[in-house]
């Protein structure tokens, strides 16, 4: 066996240097080729810096630019787009603030708001924001409802006022007639009226009832509030649900009241007793919610169980787990990258009526209708977001990082949506290629010949890791003199399972400051990493597939039971009669009155006011034949009859046979 | 107040003038004169302003009939009608001034400012009419003063619109106006429009003020008395449209007529601001039905119309008096029969007010004779209309819908808001139309109302609305519909006589001629004659004490603008004469012998027409 | 708010067809109104539509005499006037159940103008045309959908004129938004179609070809004879959404066609777009007088 491999295979196995062996890297000495080509952000129009607008919308600050740029001439576009470099620069070197401030470019935009870079404070900002704007309108909606119910249950006090003797006194009177020296005698009026139709006040327990809901509906003065540890926001919410229940029942009382619906014997009893029961999470989310931003690195055992329950609960509760650094390594075994965001993601999707959406900071912008619908979600939603900030990734800028992890199945992109139709309710929306292992790039390059190569290649955890200076320790570059037939693509060798392949060297394409490319033998230790990683991916992969269980669909709201009237004509008549009894094809009679006129008492009408054989013994077999022959439907069968001496039969019968 | 040096000249102080401004339509006219009625009024000089309308959407330009302008009538202390012959005009051309001269409206020896740019006009045929219309007002024995009114705008403003705030500048001159005043008048008429329009317009009315200070040697001065509190100046229809408003009534359906439409106008601007709808309907009738149908739902509405739409809503009121479902109909009265006069005024609706509609279908009908009425009256109907559940018909005319008369602010009460319909449950053993022994009043029952489902019909029908010709429930429904009206009499009060109780005549009427009657009944009072007036609000039921009050005097007329046979006619006499609608009323009522004046001309009825008649009857010996 | 709704669900009222049956109905045995008042009263019990929250408006004929003969509210008004006494209720009322019955004379002749605005307004009602095709509270006139050759007290030799088609005439107004048909002698279809105009969120038209004994006896009996001079929309693939189809389908009388010939529940509605979102108090009130008062106020000199 070659000793050039030998080293390689053995720094592959132990990620010790051998003698003569191939070189770990110091740190940042090199990065992932594929990320080569982003040197400079600024100069590149990605989704960022975004514009958080009032209205709680978001916006690319190039697609405002784009917008004002329509139709405009060349010099000014180039203007624009300069001062949109130079903006993108700004933010990316920290700073920030109102758009309409910072922008003093050729054109007006027609959109404001704050500028957010893809940063640190990103999830956090973002959510926020789109969750303030629904929690206004929210408050608006809800503050509507009351006023209106309580408009409608003062206009019950003063119908009852007016209808009162002081409602009618001379005084009420001239006031409401705009009386003034117009010839009315109010005195003589109010007399007249409190004679002639004497008040009918209402009923004192009715009056008393909404009084008192008018004062309950007084006491809305909670609002929406955010929280950063679950324990507060628990204990907030088991303060706050009593104040929830007791308002939701006064407007439930206040609707049944204005519709003129309440009914003591039995309202009385359900709102005495009826409790948090009464609120489903649909009911709640018409009130103020949470918000609560959680840091994943604080996420041990104890707060997931926190968190577990306050999602399980069913308050509709929005919960931002926000985590910088997904390759902390764990003190103990193995580096166990990501553990606790997978640990999250699979406790949150074992509770199927929660939302959880889980994406890289970067994805943000292409996911927010799917953040938008986790808010407007009336139960809990889990927002699992990856900011890139964290970690050491020297000067690759947060965006590239979470770009970076969201390419390499290291925090993928994930969406589970309790509302949505049975068996789309899981997606993978958002990543590249998700139906297979990696998301292949192509690269191109020169080789030494100045030959251009072009090569797909997959970005794995390893490349992702490869970005990161704590583990440069990981990879050893190998000369070109030195390259063989040993070493494989690491996706070659995860292809393989289990185990890759046995005297092979898998390698990753790394490339200098330069771009000069090189290859870089991987430590066995990150490429078990790696597939564990893949096989988590594998796993939601899966997710996409299965049917959901206890999948009940929203959208299907069953119709009022179609009634008897209704069912089809044919099905009604059963095939086998006998011809000898009497019968009405009842579904088809018009309730013409006919029949009944004859005689009701062998005719009635069923509940569907249709026609039936009461009582053959009611009437004659004469009766019956001219109810079928006046029966304009012709769907009355008098049979055979029953009496034998009833007179005139064979006429009678001969009469029938066209109705048998 | 301004550079020029003021020409000397005498300030004469007038109790009263009459100040005509017209023009080709659309040259601003209205504009002028509505301006200075606004300003006389901040003055606290008293003001009625009449607009004069072309009978034509658009007569041709200096056309004899095209008259469109305002007439204001500036006097010291409350002025209550547009008084007699004008005194002074100002013509932009000399046609529309023949137009007035023809009508008789201007008084002998009227001043007349007329427009001159005509006798240069390019065109020979009108400068010769011109010339000729000029010696023939001359010879008339009118003060024609020839100005250059286009020819002064243009070096103001380099273009010859603008005239009407440069003759307003002129008329604030000469009735010693303020001009500051003024100014602030065309910042609010023009406050829609940008700064640069009010400032063209303010030049133009310095100009016109200039001009007058130094080319005119007259100058009047009509005592001015500020107003103590404020007031509000509006013509009769927006004074109806704002009293619907503040009725709280939610629902007008209407269908466009003249001379009511312009209320609804104003009315569909405004209403949807404090959530009322304007519905305007496919006819006269579907306007009447979806107001019954609002009404019956139990949002009182009201229809308004003038007479043909009147006519057509007929058999619908009918409907809603035989349901007993409260309904207000204003009906903005103008000349009849057919299509009539659609911008003239007359008072010829009141018997199809009353006995509108076939068999006995009692309602209530009220006339508002004052611009202030037409705001209160709507809110007394309405909760007339409610408490009764009839139909309450409210009577204007022409004259009343296009004047303006300043009258103090109303001060809303959130009483006019009539209750919201009454949603709570029905007592067992109640019926639809439960009907006082005493009183036929009935309680209502409205959609919603648990265990108070019924059918109204409009066929004859029994306490629980259930359709009967047994002849008996017929006459007793018929009955409690009509001893409603006596209830609702037995409520008012006399109304009150204006002038000593006692004395040689005492002239009655109804509606808009309240203020040319008692105007006209005061001056002859001041003659030493002994005339009194009463002028009457509710037309049915009539109030009671009118009887007592006739008792006092010798002679009882009523005064009217509806057609009655004129005595002089040699085919007519006692036994063929048809009365004017109240004296045919009171006369049935009193059965005292009630003579009647009337003219049907389209114009309000003058004071001193008036005072003509009530001189000739006092002239003619008194029949046994 | 949801929670209300499913609170107001946990006590839903059950009806029965008793609960919406008035006066004993007067007209003739026989006769088809029997069956749209049988299908409609099945509507509200099925519906559960509480009796206090459902006006049924009428015009005058016999089939206007059906509001009297269900235990709701009801408006039995006068000739042709029954749609815009609706369109009144409804503009005053959105928490009511509207329905108009109307007859041939009085939709069709006395109302047509009323009719053809309606269907413009599109406001939310379900209006049923009992189509007898002959006037017959006044015994034998000719209609306007009598068909020709209809002998009559006023047409004693047959009538002069081609019939008025109601379907066509609705289809051809702007803003329509739910045609149907239906014959009384087919009670499936006639309450398939009550129930489906009922739900359907706008001006929703029903034309009920019905039978009169009295004038025109046997007038239908060979389409009541052979099913195959029905035509059932719904078993024949017709797309309700196609207006020109739903034309072509109205033009034609033999086979009768019978189910939805058009419905778009999209078309907006006259009393959404007029009746205003603001709660109507005291206060809004006074505040918009002032303003207009406002601009016609001449303030006292201390006052400015």
């Amino acid at each position: 066996m070659h000793a050039d491999f030998q080293a390689q295979l053995a720094f592959h196995l132990t990620g010790q240097k051998l003698a003569a062996g191939p070189q770990p890297l110091e740190a940042f000495e090199l990065a992932p080729a594929l990320l080569a080509r982003y040197r400079d952000l600024a100069a590149l129009r990605y989704d960022f810096p975004l514009v958080l607008s009032k209205d709680g919308a978001l916006h690319r600050l190039s697609g405002v630019v784009d917008a004002a740029l329509e139709g405009r001439d060349e010099k000014t576009r180039k203007q624009a787009l300069r001062r949109e470099r130079e903006l993108r620069a700004m933010l990316a070197g920290g700073a920030g603030g109102q758009l309409s401030r910072l922008w003093n470019g050729p054109v007006a935009l027609a959109v404001d708001g704050e500028l957010a870079d893809c940063d640190e404070a990103l999830p956090g900002r973002l959510v926020a924001h789109a969750w303030r704007a629904l929690e206004e309108e929210k408050a608006r909606a809800l503050r509507g409802c009351i006023e209106r119910l309580k408009g409608r249950l003062g206009d019950i006090l003063a119908a009852d006022r007016a209808r009162s003797d002081e409602g009618r006194s001379a005084q009420a009177l001239r006031a409401s007639f705009a009386g003034r020296d117009d010839g009315i005698d109010f005195e003589a009026l109010s007399a007249l009226l409190r004679r002639a139709l004497p008040a009918r006040a209402l009923a004192a327990s009715r009056r008393r009832r909404i009084e008192s809901l008018l004062t309950r509906l007084g006491e809305e003065d909670f609002g929406p509030c955010v929280f950063d540890t679950c324990s507060e926001a628990l204990a907030a919410y088991r303060a706050r649900l009593p104040r929830l229940i007791a308002l939701s029942k006064a407007i439930a009382a206040a609707r049944l009241e204005a519709e003129g619906e309440y009914a003591e014997e039995r309202h009385d009893a359900f709102f005495a007793t009826c409790g948090a029961g009464l609120l489903a999470a649909e009911g709640l989310a018409d009130f103020p919610g949470t918000l609560v931003q959680l840091d994943g690195a604080e996420l041990g055992m104890a707060h997931n169980a926190q968190l577990a329950e306050m999602l399980a609960l069913g308050m509709p509760v929005k919960v931002l787990v926000q985590f910088d650094d997904l390759l902390r390594r764990s003190p103990v075994g193995r580096p166990g990258f990501g553990l606790r965001s997978h640990a999250l993601a699979g406790m949150a999707l074992g509770l199927p009526d929660v939302f959880v959406l889980q994406c890289a900071a970067s994805d943000l912008y292409a996911l927010r209708g799917q953040v938008k619908q986790g808010l407007d979600y009336p139960g809990a939603a889990l927002f699992s977001v990856f900011s890139g900030a964290g970690g050491e990734s020297g000067a690759l800028p947060p965006y590239l990082v979470a770009a970076a992890a969201a390419e390499s199945r290291a925090f993928p992109a994930f969406c589970h949506d309790p509302a949505a139709e049975a068996g789309a309710r899981f997606s993978l929306a958002g990543n590249p290629r998700p139906g297979e292992d990696w998301a292949l790039r192509e690269l191109t390059y020169e080789d030494a010949g100045h030959q251009r190569v072009r090569e797909e290649v997959a970005f794995t955890l390893a490349d992702f890791v490869a970005c990161d200076g704590r583990y440069a320790g990981w990879f050893a570059r190998v000369p070109k003199e030195r390259c063989n037939g040993g070493m494989v693509t690491l996706r070659e060798s995860l292809a393989e399972r289990p185990g890759g392949l046995p005297d092979k060297v898998p390698c990753i394409l790394l490339a200098d400051k330069e771009g000069v490319l090189h290859k870089a033998i991987v430590a066995e230790e990150l490429v078990g990493e790696t597939r564990r990683c893949l096989e988590f991916w594998h796993g939601l992969q899966e997710r996409v597939h299965e049917p959901e269980t206890k999948a009940v669909d929203k959208q299907a709201v069953a119709p009022a039971p179609a009634p008897a009237a209704a069912a089809p004509v044919a099905q009604a008549q059963e095939p086998s009669r006998n011809p000898d009894e009497p019968y009405i094809e009842t579904p088809r009679c018009t309730t013409c009155e006919e029949c009944v006129t004859i005689n009701n008492r062998m005719f009635v009408y069923d509940a569907n006011k249709q026609a039936v054989i009461a009582d053959l013994a009611a009437g004659t077999y004469r009766e019956l034949v001219e109810a079928a022959e006046s029966c304009q439907v012709s769907i009355i069968h008098p049979g055979k009859p029953r009496d034998p001496q009833e007179p005139g039969l064979e006429e009678l019968v001969a009469r029938a046979q066209p109705f048998l | 107040m301004n550079d020029t040096p003021l020409a000397v000249k005498t300030v004469t102080d007038l109790k009263e003038h009459v100040v005509e401004v017209i023009s080709d339509s659309g040259e601003g006219a209205q504009r002028c004169g509505q301006s200075l009625g606004s300003i006389a009024a901040r003055m606290g000089i008293g003001t009625w302003t009449v607009e004069i309308i072309p009978a034509e959407i658009r007569p041709p330009a200096r056309s004899v009939a095209g008259a469109s302008g305002n007439r204001v009538r500036l006097g010291a202390g409350r002025i209550t009608n547009g008084g007699d012959l004008t005194h002074l005009v100002v013509a932009f051309n000399e046609q529309v001034l023949l137009g007035r001269v023809r009508d008789g409206e201007l008084a002998p020896g009227c001043t007349i400012l007329l427009e001159d740019l005509w006798r240069s006009h390019a065109d020979p045929a009108i400068a010769r009419a011109y010339a000729e219309s000029h010696g023939k007002l001359v010879q008339a024995g009118y003060r024609v003063i020839e100005i250059p009114m286009a020819r002064e705008c243009a070096a103001i403003v380099k273009a010859e619109r603008g005239k009407n705030m440069f003759a307003l500048g002129m008329l604030c001159s000469i009735y010693s106006l303020e001009l500051a005043l003024a100014r602030e008048q065309i910042a609010l008429a023009f406050g829609k429009k940008a700064q640069s329009i009010i400032d063209t317009n303010v030049k133009l009315l310095d100009g016109g003020y200039r001009w007058a200070q130094a080319n005119l040697d007259f100058k009047y001065r009509i005592p001015a008395e500020r107003p103590s509190e404020p007031q509000i100046v509006v013509n009769g229809n927006t004074a109806l449209a704002l009293g619907v408003l503040a009725s709280g009534m939610e629902i007008c359906a209407m269908y466009p007529i003249t001379p009511a439409t312009s209320a609804s106008h104003y009315l569909s601007d405004v209403f949807e601001k404090v959530g009322g709808i304007v519905h305007q309907a496919e006819d006269e009738i579907a306007a009447c039905a979806f107001a019954i149908g609002a009404s019956y739902a139990g949002k009182c509405a009201v229809t308004i119309t003038s007479g043909p739409g009147y006519s057509l809503k007929q058999e619908a009121i009918g409907l809603a008096v035989m349901s007993e479902i409260p309904l207000v109909v204003i009906n903005v009265q103008r000349g009849g029969p057919s299509t009539g006069q659609p911008t003239k005024a007359e008072q010829g609706d009141l018997m199809s007010a009353i006995f509108g509609s076939h068999g006995d279908a009692p309602k209530v009908v009220m006339a508002a004779s004052t611009i202030e009425d037409c705001f209160y009256s709507v809110i007394t109907a309405r909760r007339i209309a409610e408490t009764f559940n009839m139909v309450v018909v409210v009577l204007t005319d022409a004259n009343l819908a296009t004047s303006q008369q300043p009258f103090p602010r109303p001060q809303f009460d959130p009483a006019w808001m009539a209750p919201p319909a009454d949603q709570s449950a029905v007592p067992e053993g109640l019926e639809p139309y439960d009907w006082d022994a005493a009183t036929g009043l009935a309680r209502r029952f409205i959609p919603g109302q648990p265990n108070g489902m019924h059918t109204v019909t409009g066929l004859a029908h029994d306490r629980a609305s259930q359709v009967a010709y047994d002849p008996q429930i017929n006459e007793e429904s018929i009955h409690f519909r009509s001893l409603k009206l006596a209830a609702l009499q037995r409520t008012l009060l006399a109304p009150p006589l204006v002038g000593p109780p006692e004395g040689e005549l005492l002239v009655i009427g109804w509606g808009s001629t309240k203020g040319a009657i008692e105007e006209a009944a005061a001056s002859l009072r001041g003659e030493g004659r002994k005339v009194s007036s009463m002028h009457l609000r509710f037309l049915q039921p009539l109030p009671p004490g009118i009887k007592q009050a006739m008792q006092g005097f010798k002679r009882v007329m009523t005064i009217e603008g509806n057609w009655s046979d004129r005595p002089e006619d040699q085919l007519i006499d006692e036994s063929n004469r048809r009365y004017s609608a109240l004296a045919m009323l009171l006369r049935a009522r009193t059965l005292v012998d009630v003579d009647c004046w009337s003219e049907v001309r389209g114009q309000p009825i003058k004071p001193a027409a008036i005072r003509e008649v009530i001189r000739r009857k006092l002239a003619c010996p008194t029949q046994p | 708010m949801t929670d209300t709704a499913c609170l107001l669900r946990l006590y839903e009222e059950k009806y029965e067809l008793e609960d919406y049956q008035g006066g004993v109905p007067r007209w003739c045995s026989g006769c088809g109104d029997n069956a749209i008042l049988a299908a409609v009263q099945r509507l509200c019990r099925d519906e559960a539509l509480r009796p206090e929250k459902t006006v049924f408006v009428s015009g005058i004929g016999c089939s206007s005499r059906l509001p009297h003969y269900m235990s709701t509210y009801g408006f039995h008004g006068i000739h042709g006037r029954a749609l815009p006494v609706a369109e009144g209720i409804r503009m005053a009322r959105p928490d009511l159940h509207v329905f108009v019955n109307t007859g041939d004379g009085d939709c069709c002749s006395i109302g047509a103008a009323h009719w053809i605005h309606a269907l413009r307004y599109n406001m939310h009602m379900s209006v049923f045309l009992h189509d007898n095709q002959i006037y017959g509270l006044t015994k034998k006139q000719a209609s306007p959908t009598s068909p020709q050759g209809t002998r009559s007290n006023t047409t004693p030799r047959g009538a002069w004129l081609q019939p008025l088609n109601p379907l066509s005439v609705t289809l051809g107004v702007q803003n329509v938004s739910f045609v149907a048909q239906a014959v009384d002698w087919m009670p499936d279809v006639l309450y398939d179609m009550v129930r489906a105009a009922f739900h359907h969120p706008g001006f929703s038209f029903v034309r009920i070809i019905q039978r009169c004994p009295e004038w025109l006896p046997d007038q239908w009996e060979p389409f009541i004879k052979d099913p195959k001079r029905i035509l059932r929309l719904d078993q024949n693939g017709h797309d309700a959404s196609n207006i020109d189809r739903a034309r072509e389908i109205a033009s034609r009388s033999d086979p009768i066609p019978v189910g939805i010939l058009y419905r778009n529940a999209d078309v907006p509605r006259y009393e959404d777009l007029r009746r205003s979102p603001k709660l109507r108090t005291p206060q809004l009130v006074r505040a918009g007088l002032e303003a207009e008062l406002d601009k016609f106020t001449v303030w006292p000199e201390h006052a400015r």
